[in-house]
């Protein structure tokens, strides 16, 4: 008796089991929400006026915990829409297959050139299908992108007391 | 919390000074003070590690290659921990603690894998990490990340 | 047989709560793990078997030398290093801000905890002050990683027992969908299932996000609803219970001696949390039980863990309502790769792991880059402990006391 019990009670426990809900979803056949801060792949973004957002300051290249990307600075030149001299990139290509997806090469960009792309990069047949080329890494700005750009992270991690006391004010009053 | 008490029997039996960062026990005597600390209840051995420092010229004086090996134990009734170290020049042996903590034994072994300096007196004293025909100790600061190493490994 | 063991089960039940918790005492000689196995003198040969590294039981790669006599274990010697990466080697080349997403991959079942480690040694060496706010979520985020890694074990555990539970694998893939949902909440605050890389010198680096509270505190609800369950398929269970007490018995003082830490060390009866013995992060602000059991055996290192997960869920839920405003980042945010230059030192930091005491010793020269960089990886101890437990077992046991240490193979080999 004593042996049999516990298992009736496994035995229930698994049959109160089969009507919940599954959590997992049958990948590729079904869409699976992702958070919104999901981050996946990689985009290089363009400013609004179409210039290409990357100044090739290397600061992305130094950060990277292994050494994935390379950017290739060219001199400095007039931009064609707003007629000022600034940096280019004139090369960037970053190896998905090293990158340890740390994020950190997004919050130290200074101009918001690089985020996460929230979908996945395709699984390949060939090392080359995880090697982000500059060209690919514009294309994938048509992709949707995690919220979390280098001046909104650089913002929220500002311990300044000042302005925080202010955001933080009216916050609490409601509950108070 | 750094155990006053065994820092007192350091200085009145060892004439050794505590820190913050623990005596410097000369190795003759670190099994003795090792010996001592269990007494003193310091059971909970927290970990064992090395570091290597390479010559340097400090002005005239040249200062050889040297290992530091530190210890760490606990005293889990009191939470009192107590580190300290001891330092050898390149070649010279360490007195291997296994004999009083059980734990010592692969603490140690870690640590003349990854850093060089050899535990005398040690039950078992063989590489760990690496394999067994291994060149080298990879945490010695002239060990460079690039060392080119054989194909097959 | 089975009722009396599931007799004696329910009277050393019953004794638990009546005994005085004291550590366990000696328990026989120990064993000997320097045996000479050529000299052992019985009927028959010694037989040599390698257990691992490819073994589906061996927790990751592990290799186990066993000889045998008979079915009884004689002798143990673990063989490690099939994942050893040089992550100490590599931590000497990185500068600090980049060393923190490397360390997630050493325990890749509980992230949060390796980074919190050593951002906390850094910190300590930097003497940078950690805001409110970022204690906080670091708080919430290592319990909840405490009852994912937890749910994991327990899983793989009741996998190891084998088809003796109806299956073994029911109970897995319970474990593993809820924990599943706690995977999906670090999704939505860092964006990442795994390698979270959330926390960093001087605070974390993602905010919560809007009505994160409420799913959390939803999920932690469900979990502790549904530990009985698991509880009601695996230690009611009489071969469960006859599987596991007075297996891999382990005494105080040796664990003390072996530096066995977390679980491990409280199912000895040794009263010792660094959760409340060193409060960090924002265990000063509320208090923390710490589960023991007195039996130093296998299912006494069950029982602490399913306690834990319990007192893990209500920490994690305690605090969420509390987080207070205020910054995340207690520091100048990290925009260049050189921006940590702690002052020349030394700091031991420690913290409680899922697997007991994490720690951190790092020393400085001044430079961007630590000078040396050890971590006190708790799998590493509880595995030395095997060479003292696996003598006089037999090969089923060795499976489930290799199991009941909860090692992970990435953190012990470095
Ligand atoms: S996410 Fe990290 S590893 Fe990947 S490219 Fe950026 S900095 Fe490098
Ligand atoms: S992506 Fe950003 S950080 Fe990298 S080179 Fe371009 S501007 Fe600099």
């Amino acid at each position: 008796m004593s042996v049999i019990a516990p298992l009736l009670d496994a035995l229930r426990t698994t049959i109160r089991n089969l009507g919940r809900k599954p959590i997992t979803a049958m990948h590729p056949f079904e869409p699976r929400t992702r958070a919104p801060r999901y981050r996946q792949s990689f985009a290089l973004l363009h400013e609004a006026n179409g210039d290409e957002a990357c100044i090739g300051c290397k600061k992305c290249e130094k950060i990277c915990p292994s050494e994935v990307i390379v950017v290739g600075t060219a001199a400095k030149r007039e931009s064609p829409a707003t007629g000022k001299k600034r940096g280019w990139a004139d090369d960037f290509t970053l190896d998905l297959q090293a990158c340890i997806v740390c994020e950190l090469c997004v919050q130290v960009c200074p101009v918001d050139a690089i985020v996460m792309v929230r979908v996945p990069n395709a699984p390949g047949f060939e090392r080359e299908d995880l090697f982000l080329t500059m060209k690919r890494l514009y294309e994938n700005e048509a992709l949707p992108h995690a919220p979390a750009i280098g001046s909104s992270m650089i913002a929220s991690h500002n311990p300044a007391p000042a302005s925080q006391a202010q955001a933080a004010a009216p916050a609490q009053e409601p509950g108070t | 919390m750094i155990g006053q008490d065994v820092a007192q029997i350091a200085h009145e039996r060892f004439g050794l000074e505590s820190g913050e960062l623990g005596p410097s026990v000369p190795r003759e005597r670190l099994l003795e003070f090792a010996s001592a600390l269990c007494e003193a209840g310091y059971l909970y051995l927290v970990y064992i590690s090395a570091m290597h420092h390479p010559a340097t010229k400090n002005g005239e004086a040249e200062v050889p290659a040297r290992y530091t090996v530190v210890y760490r134990v606990r005293d889990l009734a009191r939470g009192l921990e107590f580190p300290f170290r001891c330092e050898v020049p390149l070649g010279t042996g360490v007195p291997s603690v296994a004999s009083v903590w059980a734990g010592a034994d692969w603490q140690e072994r870690e640590a003349y894998d990854l850093v060089g300096p050899v535990f005398e007196g040690h039950p078992d004293l063989r590489r760990i990490m690496l394999p067994e025909d291994w060149e080298g100790h990879p945490l010695h600061r002239d060990y460079a990340i690039n060392t080119p190493h054989h194909p097959w490994r | 047989m089975a009722m009396s063991a599931h007799a004696t089960a329910h009277t050393s039940q019953a004794k638990a709560a009546e005994l005085p918790r004291v550590p366990t005492p000696a328990i026989g000689p120990r064993a000997n793990p320097y045996l000479d196995a050529d000299s052992f003198e019985g009927e028959g040969d010694l037989m040599v078997l390698n257990m691992g590294p490819q073994h589906p039981s061996t927790h990751g790669v592990l290799r186990l030398k066993l000889w045998l006599d008979g079915e009884v274990v004689i002798k143990a010697v673990p063989y490690l290093g099939y994942l050893h990466r040089g992550v100490e080697k590599l931590l000497e080349k990185l500068s600090y801000v980049q060393s923190t997403p490397i360390v997630d991959k050493n325990d890749y079942v509980a992230s949060m905890t390796n980074e919190l480690a050593l951002v906390m040694a850094f910190e300590k060496l930097e003497g940078c002050e950690v805001p409110r706010r970022a204690r906080y979520l670091r708080t919430i985020c290592a319990e909840m990683q405490r009852v994912a890694s937890h749910l994991l074990w327990l899983g793989t555990f009741a996998l190891d027992m084998g088809g003796a539970l109806g299956g073994g694998t029911t109970a897995f893939m319970y474990c593993l969908r809820e924990r599943e949902r706690i995977l999906d909440l670090f999704e939505e605050l860092t964006g990442a299932r795994f390698h979270y890389h959330m926390m960093q010198i001087g605070g974390v680096r993602h905010d919560l996000p809007v009505g994160w509270d409420v799913h959390m505190k939803q999920v932690a609800a469900d979990i502790r609803a549904r530990i009985p369950e698991y509880e009601s398929m695996l230690s009611a269970n009489p071969i469960f219970r006859s599987r596991t007490k007075g297996i891999g018995r382990i005494d105080a003082r040796l664990a003390m001696e072996l530096g066995l830490s977390g679980p491990n060390l409280r199912a000895c009866g040794v009263d010792f949390d660094l959760r409340r013995s060193q409060p960090y992060a924002a265990y000063d602000e509320i208090e923390v039980h710490s589960a023991l059991a007195y039996e130093g055996d296998v299912y006494a290192r069950y029982q602490v863990r399913v306690a834990e997960m319990y007192e893990s869920l209500r920490i994690a839920t305690a605090l969420v309502d509390g987080v207070p405003a205020g910054p995340i980042m207690g520091r100048k945010p990290i925009e260049t790769v050189n921006a940590v230059k702690p002052p020349a030192g030394e700091a031991y930091v420690a913290i409680d792991s899922p697997r007991g005491e994490l720690g951190c010793w790092v020393v400085s020269d001044g430079s961007p880059r630590p000078y040396r960089c050890k971590l006190r990886p708790p799998s590493y101890h509880a595995l030395a402990a095997l060479p003292y437990l696996l003598p006089g077992t037999t090969i089923p046991d060795v499976v489930v006391i290799l199991g009941s240490l909860d090692p992970i193979m990435g953190e012990a080999d470095r």
